[in-house]
């Protein structure tokens, strides 16, 4: 494991930061050497402050025709061996799809963020949270990918210098779901005076598509350090030669990029639990409805209802045991949701316990006030 | 000063709303206090309603989004009959500007006018910093963060070319605010 430390690009101590800010400041604190994108709402703040900040910490930072060129920009820096992001919202990340299989499929590491809003289409530029399903099943093929769900503005931070961790740990995009209800937040945030970061693994000589292991992450050289190097998205074996009419070649890559995902859930699937121990009904939420659904908890339990909260901070790899550990448990799950039924189809398919669903799909937040009602509604 | 304030600040794209809250949630986090601030805008940047939102609390914030205003301050006609109604009846208090809101006869809330457009322009020579003399007269008046809390965060977070500006904004805002009777 190529863990090291460094320090904090911020001075530590808390500051008041909104959540586009925080995104910057989390991808420079990475070490973040690449950039390009598109402007977008809710996103485009992301994008001007990091044409400020990323050229004064040595960062390329790129203005691209479209977000299909934006997102293989970010493929080519990262085979050229630096730490490479863009960001878009739903109708970019649409076109950035087939960019994203590309990325997987030649493992190539980088940060995709999803500033999600309504859809279909351009949509509303409000809140939303529509992008749930695309980020699991967007791209052709069905390989999984890692997406996380942040709810915070010191999340936004921490889990943009995560999202690079995985990238790099795992060889993948990962794609970091945020919301325009958090990325034009405001709220403080506590910057630590270190940073952990994963470096990619080199091991010259190596193959870099193929190792003994059937879950195995592959050593990744860049061009440029001399080694010979083939970069195909068709299926290739582990040196990267084009090998599309074998059968077993085709079955041992997508295995492998399959299991390095799925047979790793529990190191990377996070969740938190809220007041549960004793919960008869449970909400399972994400992103920033997962605030609104914990003020909606706080308040029943003050009236004495046992109702508790699973909150989902990674979306993808799906933590189906987690649900199904909690669905053993309660006799209602509540699955409130930004769009009009997306993540609740998944929770279902993991528990036997009675599932409901509670859709608002209008470009503004689930206020606590509809979650607590959808709960006495479940419950009567 | 500890206890929770939920407020709302709206008007339309230009006025400097979303600056204003901002100036605002960054006062109350200099005090140390728990805050969050929220802005909506999609195409208000180019005249359309906007609105900024700020929770200052005793507590760690979970929903950062205004749900019953304590204080609404209102900047413009449209944005004034959209969200008088999210302000807590009776207790709620409304500041609108004289020159811009007409004030609902049937409303519950106390209203308090202040003139900061037709000020800001006979004292300033135009009404660019109107958003920051309203703010400042809000603070005089209902103190939702302290005003050396507020000179602060201007003076800090002001470009250069409209620091002096910004802060004589906040000098008049701070007069007309003190010609507000009683408490609020």
């Amino acid at each position: 494991m190529a863990w090291r430390t460094v320090s904090s690009t911020l001075p530590p101590g808390r500051i008041y930061l909104s959540g586009a800010d925080a995104i910057v400041e989390g991808a420079v604190a990475a070490r973040c050497g690449f950039f390009a994108g598109y402007p977008i709402t809710p996103t485009t703040e992301v994008l001007e402050r990091i044409a400020v900040r990323f050229p004064e910490e040595g960062a390329a930072f790129m203005q691209m025709e479209d977000e299909i060129a934006s997102v293989c920009s970010c493929i080519g820096a990262s085979w050229a061996g630096v730490k490479a992001m863009t960001v878009t919202s739903g109708p970019g990340f649409s076109l950035m799809q087939e960019g994203i299989g590309h990325a997987i499929m030649t493992e190539a590491p980088l940060v995709v963020v999803d500033g999600q809003r309504a859809g279909p289409s351009t949509g509303q530029v409000t809140v939303g949270a529509g992008d749930v399903m695309q980020a699991r099943w967007g791209t052709h093929g069905g390989i999984p990918t890692i997406a996380l769900a942040p709810w915070s503005v010191q999340e936004l931070y921490d889990g943009t210098i995560r999202a690079f961790n995985l990238a790099e740990q795992y060889r993948l995009p990962v794609l970091f779901m945020a919301e325009a209800a958090t990325t034009h937040l405001n709220e403080p945030l506590e910057i630590p005076s270190e940073v952990q970061l994963f470096e990619r693994d080199k091991n010259p000589g190596q193959p870099p598509f193929g190792t003994e292991s059937p879950d195995g992450v592959p050593p990744m050289p860049s061009f440029g350090e001399g080694e010979k190097l083939l970069v195909t998205a068709s299926t290739h074996n582990s040196w990267g030669f084009r090998r599309t009419a074998d059968p077993a070649t085709e079955r041992i890559l997508t295995s492998r990029l399959f299991n390095k995902v799925m047979m790793h859930v529990s190191d990377i699937a996070e969740v938190e639990e809220y007041y549960l121990d004793d919960a008869e009904l449970a909400v399972v939420a994400y992103g920033f409805t997962a605030r609104s659904a914990l003020a909606a908890v706080e308040q029943l339990r003050q009236e004495g209802q046992k109702v508790g909260l699973l909150r989902l901070k990674t979306l993808w790899p799906f933590p189906a045991e987690d649900v199904a550990r909690i669905g053993e448990r309660v006799k209602t799950i509540v699955v409130p949701e930004m769009n009009l039924g997306q993540l609740v189809h998944v929770v279902s398919a993991s528990t036997r316990c009675r599932v409901v669903a509670y859709n608002q799909m209008d470009g503004t937040v689930i206020y606590p006030s509809a979650i607590t009602e959808s709960i006495r509604n479940a419950c009567s | 000063m500890t206890e929770s304030k939920q407020i709302l600040l709206c008007g339309v794209g230009g006025q400097g709303i979303v600056t204003a809250g901002g100036l605002l949630g960054s006062a109350a986090f200099a005090e140390g206090r728990h805050v969050s601030g929220t802005s909506s805008y999609g195409a208000a940047a180019r005249g359309g309603e906007c609105r900024a939102e700020v929770v200052i609390s005793a507590l760690p914030v979970a929903f950062p989004f205004v749900t019953t205003a304590d204080l609404l301050v209102a900047l413009s006609q449209s944005a004034y009959d959209r969200y008088l109604g999210w302000t807590a009846e009776s207790s709620g208090v409304v500041f609108y500007d004289t020159l811009l809101v007409s004030p609902a006869v049937t409303a519950t809330q106390r209203h308090i006018g202040i003139s900061a457009t037709q000020s800001t322009e006979e004292v300033l020579g135009s009404r660019l910093g109107a958003n920051i003399v309203m703010l400042a007269a809000v603070v005089e008046a209902s103190g939702p963060v302290g005003k050396d809390s507020l000179v602060k965060v201007i003076s800090e977070r002001s470009p250069d070319r409209f620091r002096d500006r910004n802060l004589r904004a906040a000098k008049l805002g701070f007069s007309l605010g003190s010609q507000v009777p009683g408490d609020c």
